[in-house]
């Protein structure tokens, strides 16, 4: 085989490899099929494969090695989606023919048509909210985004799957695109009259809202757009860095990791930017803001038909915190009256004692208290000796009496 | 040189190949068994609403007598501390010698919506903390705070000096307003209580997201490929597969305190101020007079280390010393160098003192 990739004794072969490819990946999530595993087209493993991954593990459950399994066939996904992007970009590249040392011109070009998908509209914007990772829709702007704006589909994934966020209404409102917004705006400035007036203004108030949260993601996906071109520019100098330095890519797992790393970089300088910071906080405070509206639109109506509304579960719940604390007091001021605190505390106050070295001291005096024992038990030899012991044993004996003992003795005195 | 050596036929041989093991790998994952959450063994020894206090089997005869209280963070679970027998900060501590207990916040929901920082420190903790003094017939425990945990701690010890002999703080913010924190750049615009208004409890989702929007393409696309180069190796998938389960079990977090803790902690940068007040009392960092022992990560990207450092400065204590790891926030605990060197050092600095 010619050195040069795109030598025409592959290139034969090539282009009708590459239809296959095109014609599976299409095929993939559209069609039943059986016995793919031992077809003679090369590219059958991936839809075979999809397949038997997925029955073991749905329907699709929490567990790690399900969640596993599943970012498994995300990433594989991915990995085989940027095979075929890489391809394609091959592919106009060697219609030029002779490379030789114009592949840096084509490189350019094919980078710069990359870039162009984040400048051109918001066909992405418009469907970003539902349809990554459609595989029917193969090569076309919104997948192709999706595929290069991973942070977006990170937010799509949980906007999806966490059904706090997610319902018709929301996603209709990133879908709906121009003309939408202009119905809006018309109804918009129409004035509420007679009975309903108030159920109108509410309604009126969500759509205003739902009009600013559609800016504020689409202000969102503009800058992680921008990311993604920075990274492609990124990649492009890395490539071109390589060629200089007369290296190359020996697999497409090495791509795949310059992607990322070049991804990663570039998103890294997007996500630490105050612009970034203001913009991502208003996309949240926008929705939030439509979420609190349309909760307060469903309070009233189940409020209309006698059943249970946030406000009245909250208000619950709250008494329920209030008196959690009110029993965990009543329960510590009870046990502090059956007195259990006393033991720690003393407990505590021998540690004390012990760290004072109290020990220490009660060996000194139980050691002197032995003397005087000693000293008034050993045999009297002088009259002055009797004398001073006497007076010992007496002191030992006031000592030892009971303080009102000791204080009637004075008294007893004085009489 | 043109820097492409790729073509067709080697593209889809290399394809087929991640193909293969990806399905070879089934046959792994079939085998692999139920993913365990914490692997020492533990004793339910203190129930609190949906709190449960865990004791720890001592793995020495003689326990050091002052045991130690492990406070994790309200975002993920404790068992990260006790991940696998190889990787387990629980199990170091143990086999230094320690008596461990650990605080498992549970799984708050709609009915704990109204739970704030007090209930938490001056009520969850303090309890666990009384319990353990009773059960002990100690005055004070030894405190070991994680994270959020950790900041917690600081709150609990500053508010009950009393009650707390020594105090470790792991990976811990202290100052929320250092130039590198990602985390307290995201929300110093949002709207909290517009947030917590509307969603009530926060789901644990949401905060998944927002750890993965740090490293989007490594953490939702890359890491998933490399795992299929562990697919024929069941223990490395197991460990693989604990750690996966830990990133993605979230709780929901209690509205009102993430309410409290997202504008005083992050917002306001209130712990240094010193103008966070929990329950009727402020948080006074200079009250932190007991040993203080700062454990932080010279690669963390949650908790930067200068927000960890900055603690030094305004605690009261006149006996504080930091360990400085070579490694990020997850792997100050998880990692095979943590082992050795973390729970030696914690216990070591802890039977110093008493």
């Amino acid at each position: 085989m010619n050195n040069n990739p795109f030598s025409t004794d592959w290139m034969s072969g090539w282009n009708t490899l590459q239809r296959k490819m095109w014609e599976d990946w299409s095929d993939v999530t559209q069609s039943s099929w059986t016995n793919a595993w031992q077809t003679e087209n090369p590219m059958n493993f991936f839809r075979d494969g999809m397949s038997r991954w997925q029955n073991p593990f749905s329907p699709p459950t929490q567990k790690p090695e399900a969640m596993a399994m599943r970012h498994a066939m995300g990433s594989m996904e991915e990995f085989m989606r940027m095979g075929r992007e890489v391809f394609k970009v091959f592919q106009g590249m060697s219609e030029g023919a002779n490379l030789g040392q114009e592949w840096t011109a084509q490189l350019d070009k094919a980078i710069q048509q990359a870039k162009a998908m984040f400048t051109q509209g918001n066909e992405s914007l418009y469907g970003a909210m539902g349809n990554f990772g459609n595989m029917g829709k193969m090569g076309n702007m919104e997948e192709m985004t999706a595929f290069w704006s991973r942070p977006m589909k990170a937010w799509s994934d949980f906007m999806g799957s966490n059904p706090a966020f997610s319902n018709d209404t929301m996603r209709a409102l990133l879908a709906g695109g121009p003309a939408t917004e202009e119905a809006l705006s018309r109804f918009l400035s129409m004035p509420g009259l007679g009975l309903n007036r108030e159920k109108q203004e509410k309604i009126q108030e969500g759509m205003r809202l739902s009009l600013e949260y559609r800016k504020a993601f689409e202000e969102f996906q503009k800058l992680m757009n921008e990311s993604s071109k920075r990274a492609l520019d990124l990649m492009h100098r890395k490539l071109l860095e390589m060629g200089a330095e007369g290296k190359s890519m020996e697999t497409m797992r090495d791509l795949y990791v310059l992607w990322v790393d070049c991804n990663e970089e570039a998103n890294a300088s997007t996500v630490t930017s105050k612009e970034f910071n203001e913009i991502n906080s208003r996309m949240m405070n926008a929705m939030m803001r439509v979420r609190r509206n349309m909760a307060e639109m469903m309070d009233n109506s189940l409020a209309a038909v006698n059943l249970p509304t946030r406000r009245e579960l909250d208000s619950a719940h709250r008494q329920i915190s209030t008196l959690r604390r009110r029993i965990s007091a009543v329960e510590e001021s009870l046990h502090e009256l059956q007195g259990k605190d006393a033991t720690s505390e003393i407990n505590t106050l021998r540690d004390d004692m012990e760290k004072l070295g109290v020990r220490r001291l009660r060996e000194e005096l139980t050691a002197l208290k032995q003397q005087v024992e000693e000293a008034l038990t050993a045999p009297v030899d002088t009259g002055a000796e009797s004398a001073d012991k006497s007076a010992i044993k007496k002191t030992v004996r006031i000592g030892n009496a009971r303080p009102q003992q000791a204080a009637a003795a004075p008294a007893q005195k004085g009489e | 040189m043109f820097p492409f050596a790729i073509n067709p036929e080697k593209a889809v041989e290399e394809l087929s190949r991640f193909n293969q093991k990806l399905a070879a790998g089934v046959k792994t994952f079939s085998e692999v068994g139920p993913i365990e959450s914490g692997i020492s063994p533990k004793e339910v020894v203190f129930r609190d609403d949906k709190v449960t206090l865990y004791h720890y089997i001592p793995r020495t005869d003689n326990p050091h007598r002052v045991p130690v209280l492990v406070v994790y963070a309200l975002v993920n679970r404790p068992y990260m501390t006790d991940i696998q027998e190889d990787r387990s900060m629980i199990r170091g501590l143990l086999d230094e010698g320690m008596d461990v207990y650990l605080i498992d916040w549970g799984y708050p929901d709609a009915s704990d919506r109204y739970l704030g920082l007090d209930d938490y420190i001056n009520g969850y903790i303090r309890r666990c903390v009384d319990f353990i003094r009773d059960r002990h017939d100690i005055y004070r425990v030894n405190i070991l705070g994680i994270c959020q945990g950790g900041a917690f701690s600081l709150c609990f010890s500053a508010l009950h000096p009393d009650r707390v002999r020594n105090l470790v703080t792991m990976v811990t913010p202290v100052d929320f307003h250092t130039p590198d924190n990602l985390l307290s750049q995201w929300v110093r615009n949002l709207d909290i209580d517009l947030l917590v208004d509307t969603m009530g409890n926060i789901p644990g989702d949401l905060l998944n997201v927002t750890f993965l929007s740090m490293n989007p393409y490594r953490l939702t696309g890359q890491k998933y490929l490399d795992m299929v180069d562990l697919l024929d190796d069941k223990v490395k998938l197991k460990n693989f597969l604990r750690m996966e389960k830990w990133i993605f079990d979230s709780p929901d977090q209690a509205g009102e305190a993430f309410r409290q803790f997202i504008k005083d902690f992050f917002q306001k940068n209130g712990l240094i101020k010193g103008n966070i007040k929990i329950g009727e009392r402020r948080v006074d960092l200079a009250n932190i007079t007991m040993p203080v022992l700062n454990v932080y990560a010279t690669k963390d990207h949650l908790v930067p280390p200068d927000a960890s450092k900055a603690l030094k400065q305004y605690v009261g204590s006149s006996d504080y010393q930091e360990v400085a790891f070579n490694g990020g926030h997850i792997g100050v605990y998880v990692s095979g160098r943590s082992q050795k060197e973390i729970p030696p050092a914690i216990a070591n600095w802890l039977k110093e003192r008493g």
